[in-house]
């Protein structure tokens, strides 16, 4: 399994858009995702988690990926971060 | 809500109200009441043996909405793009949600409860959970109202079938339209719609625009005081609906109606042809746009490209500036359509009466004289370089202008170009093609850059004048205030003289001169624009066969002459006086 750490940057936060893409993007990998922002984790392939996470501009979120394509998964999901999801 | 008084000699009709007028045009038909409220969901205790049958039930009706789901974002992506169907893939993932099955059987097959009730209940927890958790949520629990509305419809066995019901040739008659509601509003023969609330950019208002249909918003309460089937008068030049008519004023719309269709049917040869007038002088005739989905309305009122693309509405109406990508769409789907013409894209012009949440602006004590467009831009270089980049991309067609909104003077303007370069510089360090030779305009506007437009000129491709602005300026009178409007109304001398000024000092630094305010579109003011060698006019779509029939039957010669004639009164009385009927003998049947 793989962890990192990485920050929300887009002004809103991972809000309805961004956690579309952000679960989009999940699904099209075979490895299992979870979202883990302090205590609270969530499937990151179920947009409904991922709202729940309520994660605004600064949160810091910590990505766990599982499987044979895990590598692969965690350089796309984190590249979402760092683009702050085409947004500001 | 203002309920019009009936006066004898105004419209007669059980109701009549008044609202925003969002899109042109008169509708007359039956109402067709579309609530927005969700279907009332009761619960109801099944036994052990009738929840196999439930789930069953629930799967369905989530597989039919799923299904909708994909055909209406396949519409919207169609008609209105990517940012539309997006809101649609947020649904479709809602539905798709792996969780979402699982523990909806869980609660039916728990509690032994109907499937309407445990998904309203669950779509219930969701919403509060997301708004206990963070306000800026607050705005997205549409997306699961809309959703549950959507699965509830099936569950209840309508099979979405409650828009078929609409009779062709309805008026819709609805509390808000949601953006889902609204594309599918457009597969139906409707002939326009009414809602109590909604704002004019509201994604059915550009619908509504770019297929012609009229439509009125903020009518407050129209939902409650008509009913299914109706009779109905929708009146979007003014605003109005009427509900219930007498005979009397039916017919007097009927003929009003007539009067448009025809009118429009008999300036539609004229689509084709240049707007040349008769001893040969061409004048670029153009639209000025507001939605990249009114760019249809270019080519089919027979305009030369857009004049004005106005920005604004990219940035009112969300929380976030729109990004670089979106302009870029935006830009480049507009420039595809009306090439080979080109595409005037004006920079955001914010400020005064359009502020969005994006420029931190506070109250000011006079908006219009304020912080306002270049302004802004010149002070948020980050926010104005970011349309920049997209529109320099957007430009891989080469007929993509930038056009410079409220430069007071020479030195905005130097700055505003050293941004230009900026982004370009910006563009190529990330390695992103874009136009270098992006041609760049200035909308004359503030009457120290009409004195300055020579100098103005030599720096820039273009000039727009931009009468509205213009004219609120030289006359020192705010366009709002009633008791000052006398010192808009009409033609001003001192503005044409101004406008005269700018053409003038712009022809002889060799640069063409456009003016894409309402008096391009003022049919009095044709004749005179013309002859004072204008170069361009830029006119709302609908308006544009009525300005090329001018032109087309009149000479540069005449223009010329009657240019030499108003100039010499002295007030715009005298300048109406003269006109109107000089006008409305040369074109009887415009002027009728």
């Amino acid at each position: 399994m793989l962890e990192k750490k990485v920050r929300v940057q887009n002004k809103l936060g991972l809000h309805a858009r961004p956690a579309a893409l952000l679960v989009k993007t999940a699904n099209k990998f075979k490895s299992d995702v979870f979202l883990t922002r302090e205590s609270q984790v969530v499937n990151g392939k179920s947009i409904m988690g991922v709202m729940m996470l309520a994660a605004n501009h600064g949160s810091e979120i910590t990505l766990s990926v599982k499987g044979e394509d895990e590598e692969a998964a965690l350089a796309e999901l984190t590249r979402l971060f760092d683009n702050k999801f085409g947004e500001q | 809500m203002r309920v019009a008084s009936v006066k004898p000699s105004e419209p007669a009709a059980a109701v009549t109200l008044r609202g925003v007028p969002a899109s042109p045009g008169i509708a007359i038909g039956r109402v067709f009441l579309y609530s927005e409220k969700a279907p009332v969901v009761e619960r109801e205790q099944l036994s052990a043996a009738e929840v196999p049958r439930e789930i069953e039930r629930l799967r369905q009706a989530v597989q039919q909405a799923q299904q909708e789901i994909e055909h209406d974002q396949a519409i919207a992506q169609e008609q209105a793009g990517d940012a539309a169907a997006q809101i649609f893939e947020v649904h479709h993932l809602i539905l798709d949600d792996p969780d979402l099955l699982p523990r909806l059987e869980k609660e039916i097959t728990t509690h032994a409860v109907n499937a309407d009730f445990a998904f309203h209940h669950l779509m219930r927890e969701y919403v509060s959970q997301l708004l206990k958790q963070s306000s800026f949520f607050s705005h997205r629990d549409t997306d699961f109202q809309d959703v549950e509305r959507r699965v509830l419809r099936h569950l209840q066995g309508d099979q979405g079938a409650y828009l078929n019901k609409l009779a062709t040739g309805a008026i819709v008659v609805t509390e808000d339209l949601a953006p889902s509601l609204a594309v599918l509003l457009n597969r139906h023969k409707i002939r326009g719609f009414a809602t109590d609330f909604g704002g004019l950019t509201s994604h059915g208002v550009i619908l509504a625009r770019s297929n012609g249909l009229p439509a009125v918003l903020g009518l407050r309460e129209i939902t409650k005081r008509c009913k299914p089937g109706d009779r109905a008068i929708l009146d979007g030049d003014e605003g109005l609906i009427l509900i219930n008519p007498d005979d009397a004023t039916l017919s007097r719309y009927q003929k009003r109606q007539a009067r448009q269709l025809e009118a429009r049917s008999r300036l539609g040869h004229l689509r084709d042809l240049p707007a040349r007038t008769r001893d040969g002088r061409d004048i670029e005739l153009a639209a000025n746009l507001e939605f990249a989905d009114e760019v249809k309305l270019v080519r089919e009122n027979g305009a030369q490209g857009v004049g004005l693309f106005r920005t604004e509405y990219l940035y009112l109406g969300r929380a976030e500036a729109p990004s670089e990508d979106l302009q870029y769409e935006t830009y480049h789907r507009i420039a595809q359509e009306a090439r080979p013409h080109p595409v005037i894209i004006r920079t955001m012009d914010l400020g005064g009466d359009k502020v969005p949440a994006c420029v931190k602006s506070g109250p000011e004590p006079n908006p219009f004289l304020g912080w306002r467009a270049i302004r802004i831009c010149l002070d948020q270089p980050e926010l104005f370089k970011e349309q920049l980049r997209a529109i320099l991309r957007a430009n891989v067609l080469g007929n993509i202008k930038i056009l410079l909104p409220m430069i007071a003077g020479v030195d905005e303007l130097d700055r505003a170009l050293a941004l230009i370069e900026q982004a370009k510089r910006e563009l190529v360090k990330a390695r992103k093609p874009f136009e270098p030779d992006t041609e760049v305009g200035v909308m004359i506007e503030v009457p120290a850059a009409a004195m300055m437009a020579d100098q103005i000129a030599e720096r820039v491709s273009f000039l727009s004048i931009g009468t509205n602005d213009l004219t609120q300026y030289a006359m020192a009178a705010d366009r709002g205030n009633a008791r000052v409007a006398h010192l808009l109304m009409g033609l001003q001398p001192a503005v044409l003289r101004l406008i005269q000024q700018v053409i003038n000092a712009a022809h002889q630094r060799g640069v063409w001169v456009g003016v894409c305010g309402e008096m391009a579109a003022d049919q009095l003011a044709t004749l005179l624009l013309v002859g004072m060698e204008i170069d361009e006019l830029s006119v709302n779509p609908i308006e544009v066969p009525k300005i090329k029939k001018i032109i087309r039957n009149t000479t540069f010669q005449e223009a010329r002459e009657l240019v030499q004639q108003v100039m010499a009164f002295s007030t715009a009385r005298e300048i109406h006086d003269y006109l109107k009927p000089y006008m409305r003998h040369r074109f009887k049947d415009l002027f009728a």
